[in-house]
């Protein structure tokens, strides 16, 4: 089921919209968003995905993570946000 | 013809202004609370329009000859300075969000700028890359923030030096994801920095709205039923009206074609 997200990326200058699937990885979304603003962002690997504060485990899934529609996803450089969100 | 034109416009204009004051005095004669929220509100709305529309114009458009000053230097001069001697004559305050505005003033035209350039083709109209000259003056103008998009800049023009040559580089340079837009302003979620993006979501009786600022999401709080049914784009694709794919929206449902939609104008200046 598809799962529509607003996406920003640290670095870049605009949100976008990312249509995720609910089944798919937390990785999976965040390669998406990485792939979406690769002309103004480099990306690196070293970053993670964010929402409502929290990091997010990479291989959970979106729905696992209990993620809405149209909710506020960030791709941060890693910094030390509490690792403690499971879903 | 042009003349006339512009003499018209020039009167109308004169006319509006001439309105303003004697309207904002009636207003707050009867009710100087809701004076108050029209002032915050209308000058958040035109802050964003014009922040596009002459602080682009200003900064990108024009060439580095034709430059006096800084969109900055021109905000703080004939506008702030202006409208502080309206609000002290009229007894009102300055808007809540004054800091957030200040802050703009530093950033939110470039991010819109640099962001729409990737967009261009969404644009009816040509647009450039700053040169190596008009970087170091935007540097020189707009110390606070300046590096956090002259990166941004700096990558497109690695990517242009890596493209093939002229108008054939062009796919290649075009972002291909759908921006998302504020539900209030309408303009892209680039309010606040690279580092630190200011939107922020709202359920709205059972429906989502996003903002790029807190003061776009405080206009909506106070009327919500003026803005709520607005369909923007991202609704749009979401309800299945226009296309999800970024190149069949820009020639399916704008209708434009390579010979009409924008481009840079000089192919990529760092070529």
């Amino acid at each position: 089921m598809i799962l529509p997200l607003y996406g920003f990326v640290e670095g870049d200058t605009v949100g976008v919209l990312i249509l995720a699937d609910k089944e798919e990885s937390v990785e999976s979304m965040a390669r998406k968003l990485r792939d979406a603003v690769t002309l103004r962002v480099d990306a690196s690997d070293d970053m993670e995905v964010v929402y409502q504060g929290v990091v997010l485990d990479p291989l959970i899934t979106l729905e696992q993570a209990l993620i809405a529609p149209l909710q506020r996803l960030d791709l941060r450089r890693k910094n030390g946000v509490p690792k403690d969100r499971k879903g | 013809m042009f003349e006339k034109m512009v003499t018209s416009i020039q009167t109308d204009e004169a006319r509006h202004s001439q309105i303003g004051h004697p309207v904002l005095a009636q207003v707050i004669k009867h009710d100087p609370e809701y004076a108050q929220y029209l002032v915050d509100k209308w000058f958040w709305r035109n802050w964003h329009l014009f922040s596009f529309m002459t602080g682009v114009s200003m900064d990108y458009l024009r060439g580095s000859e034709r430059r006096s000053g800084s969109f900055k230097e021109f905000m703080e001069e004939w506008i702030i300075d202006q409208f502080f001697r309206t609000i002290d004559e009229f007894g009102l305050k300055k808007p809540w969000y004054w800091e957030i505005f200040l802050n703009e003033l530093e950033i939110y035209h470039h991010m819109l700028y640099v962001s729409a350039y990737t967009y261009r083709a969404t644009l009816w109209f040509d647009v450039v890359m700053p040169t190596a000259d008009d970087r170091r003056w935007l540097r020189e103008k707009y110390p606070k923030y300046w590096e956090d998009i002259d990166i941004v800049w700096e990558r497109l023009a690695e990517r242009w030096k890596k493209s093939d040559s002229g108008g054939e580089g062009e796919p290649l340079m075009r972002a291909a994801a759908l921006p998302a837009f504020c539900n209030l302003c309408q303009l892209s979620l680039s309010a606040g920095t690279p580092r630190n993006n200011t939107a922020n979501v709202l359920t709205h009786e059972g429906t989502e709205y996003i903002f790029c600022s807190q003061p776009c999401r405080w206009i909506f709080l106070h009327e919500p039923e003026r803005y709520a049914g607005h369909r923007d784009l991202v609704k749009r694709v979401l309800c299945g009206e226009a296309p999800t794919d970024f190149a069949a929206l820009v020639t399916d449902y704008f209708k434009l074609t390579p010979d009409t939609w924008g481009k840079d104008a000089f192919g990529g200046i760092c070529k």
